[in-house]
């Protein structure tokens, strides 16, 4: 099918680019050098370790997430190589659809490319590896799809840096939204309240996706919030690409 | 059977307060198994008709048909070929991959399409770069593999925008015969170019678009028979009273009383000569008649 | 060939350059003063965008460097509190902090009520970790002297799920043995035992070394009195059945009798 095959090409075009591999080996130097610092930590590497590890394998998707995704779009129109892409029985909903699996199929190589070496570091430092720990990277990816659905939304009408600037907001806020809800609990007037409330509804709550500490510390995650979350994931980042492809439809070229 | 309709295409492109009108009205209508030719100056609105008929641009107003059916469904572009100007293609993607994806986009089978691309490869003379990156293709190259894969699923109708701009000789030559091969398969060929000689070369059919209107259409030899550009008169033994008559109607007059040659407008003129020569002396020795090249025309189109 | 010339001198000047930036401006409070500028952790939080534990890790290294610092310098440590708050504000359930944080409030910074305090906050957050009774009970009973207090929370240690065995021991000891040394010994030889940090595992050193040292003291004196001299070596004390054996300090330095100012000594 049509989005199968921009899929895959989408990854493939993708794997070569030289951003990922900086962005790969960076990841790698920054976790093996928790090594390093296992003099100073004071008998916490272990919990160093895994901070440390989970949070560039998080950090380091959302680049991906945001310096390809707001480029995927625009670079095919820019460039025009969309011109005999669309001329060919492909729609533009499953152009979109196809750029954005791609680039998931790309986070997701990553993801488990910097997982297999985390764990190699885990192991090396604690002797034991944790499977819950892979529950968090799950968790990111889910996070990661949804930042890359706005990605490509913006990306759908508006230049790289733009989308990258709105895209890297959306996240920022998206750790926030929390206070939006406090904020709305807490407001006199009806008005902010029912605004506060409807943004808090609005933006991503990204805090959905974060077991990170949950899962360092050993506190159990509920079986039902992990479904829960990774359902928010799945609705959000849908309801984000359909209105990306309503947007790309009505585009001239 | 109409391969190729469109009727009133408008296309009116806002740039901020201004309003550019790329199209105006365009009615063509392309037959099957037709060379059709789609003449312009640069800008005239050449690519913008053609990417409202690959459904890339929509139209302010106006409708366009292929095939019969409406243009932009997934059954016209399923039959349909397009190689646009410029082609930019995945750089990273050697020749075959390229030509495998698109091949997949239509629904080829891994088999069929493995046949198709090696056939197409041959037919486009790219058997050796095959293997290479596309990236490092140089411009003839491109213009290959973009013909080759406008060709992947053996289209009915093939459209092409400028596909021998910038190509040298030895690559037109070959573009032209591939496209005359191709109206021999039974294709029909819709293309545009701003290169007049090509034109001459293979269409059966010509339209010139000028500023978004077209200005002529018809077949090519029809279009130029009614141009006459001038009509070569040779006269001897004409008197000088008739020369300074002669001068003053005609374009040119070369040559001395014995012989010379007059050069005029129109047969209007040819009348007046003769009635002229009749009068003051002098025989018409020939006549003949200059038809406009399709550049003459062309420029004075352009002129209007 | 100039320009690699140029590229070394300046390359080789950016060193003593920095250097003197810090020392001549930059002292090691700097560490610690971005700290105050944050009221409470809940503050920060909000600055690391989700990633509160990475972040906790990052003051928890600077706490380290705190701590070392002043221990070498002033023996002041007037803000570690302020830090431990914000690391746990930032890592509620960074159990090491909270305990680790308390033994350093409690001894070094001579605050026994805070350490408790901060053990207190960890328990809200941490009602099933028997790791912050345990550690008030310690508290309680080492510094404070507060039998009946550090009764209390080594019960309450033992009963939480997955507390080690030793803890029941402790509530047990503590019952029948108000304010016996031997406790305490047990006390901080099990924290030697089991920390992986090695600050805490020196200062369990140093006390058990302190209450060993005491203790052979005491017989010391006891001899004293007794015999009207000191025992010739400590391993008299041996022979005459007073002690099982001579104890050997963990680190496996010795203890003996330094006959120049009569005192009981460790070799390290």
């Amino acid at each position: 099918m049509g989005i199968v095959a921009i899929a895959l090409n989408t990854f493939r075009e993708g794997a070569k680019d030289k951003i990922f591999y900086a962005i790969v080996v960076f990841a790698i130097i920054i976790m093996g050098s928790s090594r390093f610092i296992a003099t100073l930590s004071v008998g916490q590497i272990d919990k160093i370790t895994k901070d440390l590890g989970l949070a560039t394998i998080s950090l380091l998707g959302l680049l991906i997430a945001i310096f390809v995704g707001t480029k995927l779009v625009y670079e095919e129109i820019s460039r025009r190589t969309i011109y005999t892409i669309i001329s060919k029985p492909v729609t533009r909903s499953q152009f979109i659809l196809g750029k954005y699996f791609g680039l998931l199929l790309i986070i997701g190589m990553t993801l488990t490319i910097l997982t297999v070496f985390f764990s190699l570091v885990v192991y090396l430092n604690s002797n034991t590896l944790d499977a819950h720990l892979l529950k968090a990277i799950g968790l990111a990816f889910f996070e990661l799809a949804l930042i890359t659905s706005v990605a490509i939304f913006f990306s759908t009408f508006t230049s790289p840096i733009s989308s990258a600037l709105f895209t890297m907001g959306i996240w920022v806020a998206g750790h926030f939204s929390g206070d939006l809800k406090g904020l709305g609990q807490i407001s006199d007037s009806s008005l902010s309240r029912g605004v506060s409330t409807f943004l808090y509804y609005l933006v991503p709550n990204l805090s959905n996706f974060d077991i990170r500490g949950e899962v360092v510390h050993g506190v159990g995650i509920p079986h039902t919030f992990f479904l829960f979350s990774v359902c928010y994931g799945l609705i959000y980042s849908a309801a984000v690409i359909l209105i990306a492809t309503l947007i790309f439809r009505k585009r001239d070229f | 059977m109409e391969v190729i309709r469109t009727e009133g295409l408008t296309k009116i492109y806002k740039s901020g307060l201004r309003k550019i009108r790329a199209l105006a009205g365009i009615d063509l209508l392309v037959g099957q198994g037709e060379i059709f030719g789609f003449l312009g100056p640069n800008a005239a609105g050449k690519t913008t008709t053609i990417k409202i008929l690959m459904h890339l641009t929509f139209p302010s107003s106006g409708k366009a048909w292929i095939l019969g059916s409406e243009a932009g469904s997934a059954a016209v572009k399923q039959k349909t070929g397009y190689l646009p100007e410029h082609p930019a293609f995945y750089p990273n993607l050697t020749g075959i991959e390229l030509l495998s994806f698109y091949g997949r986009l239509f629904g080829l089978g891994a088999r069929k399409n493995r046949e198709r691309i090696h056939e197409l490869l041959s037919l486009v003379g790219l058997r050796d770069a095959a293997k290479l990156a596309v990236g490092s293709y140089s411009k003839g190259m491109l213009q290959r593999i973009g013909m080759a894969q406008s060709l992947i699923n053996d289209p009915e109708v093939v459209i092409l925008d400028e596909p021998l701009a910038g190509v040298d000789p030895v690559g037109r030559k070959s573009l032209r015969d591939l496209i005359l091969r191709l109206k021999k398969m039974g294709k029909s060929v819709f293309f545009s170019t701003h290169i007049l000689q090509d034109v001459e070369l293979i269409c059966d059919r010509v339209a010139i678009l000028i500023k978004g209107g077209i200005v002529s259409v018809g077949r090519l030899d029809q279009i130029l028979a009614e141009e006459i550009e001038s009509i070569e008169i040779t006269a001897k033994n004409v008197s000088s009273d008739a020369v300074k008559a002669i001068g003053e109607i005609a374009l040119n007059v070369i040559g001395s009383s014995d012989k010379c040659m007059i050069v005029v407008k129109d047969e209007e003129t040819l009348e007046k000569i003769q009635a002229i020569l009749g009068l003051h002396g002098g025989k018409i020795a020939s006549i003949i008649p200059r038809a406009k090249t399709l550049e003459e025309h062309f420029i004075e189109k352009i002129r209007e | 060939m100039k320009s690699l010339i140029a590229i070394a001198l300046l390359a080789s000047s950016i060193f003593p350059l920095q250097k003197m930036i810090d020392t001549k401006w930059r002292g090691e409070e700097e560490l610690v003063e971005e700290l105050m500028y944050f009221p409470t952790g809940n503050l920060l939080k909000k600055i690391v965008l989700g990633y509160d534990e990475l972040a906790a890790d990052l003051v928890w290294l600077r706490m380290i460097q705190y701590y070392g610092h002043h221990r070498q310098t002033d023996k002041r440590f007037d803000y570690l509190g302020h830090i431990l708050d914000v690391l746990t504000d930032l890592d509620p359930h960074f159990i090491h902090g909270y305990t680790f944080g308390a033994l350093l409030l409690t001894d070094d910074g001579r605050n026994p009520s805070r350490g408790l305090s901060i053990l207190q906050k960890g328990a809200v957050h941490n009602p099933l970790d028997w790791r912050l009774p345990f550690m008030s009970g310690f508290i309680n009973y080492v510094f404070l002297r507060d039998y009946e207090r550090a009764a209390d929370h080594f019960v309450t240690a033992s009963s939480l799920p997955d507390a080690p065995a030793f803890s029941k021991r402790f509530a047990a000891f503590v019952y029948d043995r108000k304010g016996d040394v031997d406790v305490s010994l047990e006390l901080w030889y099990n924290l030697y035992e089991t920390t992986e940090n090695e600050y805490e595992k020196r200062s369990a050193l140093r006390y058990i070394k302190r209450i060993e040292i005491q203790r052979l003291s005491q017989l010391v004196a006891r001899f004293r009195e007794m015999s009207g001299r000191y025992p010739t070596d400590l391993k008299n004390l041996v022979t005459i059945e007073w002690i099982d054996a001579l104890p050997e300090a963990p680190d496996g330095s010795s203890y003996f009798f330094d006959h120049s100012d009569s005192l009981v000594k460790c070799t390290e």
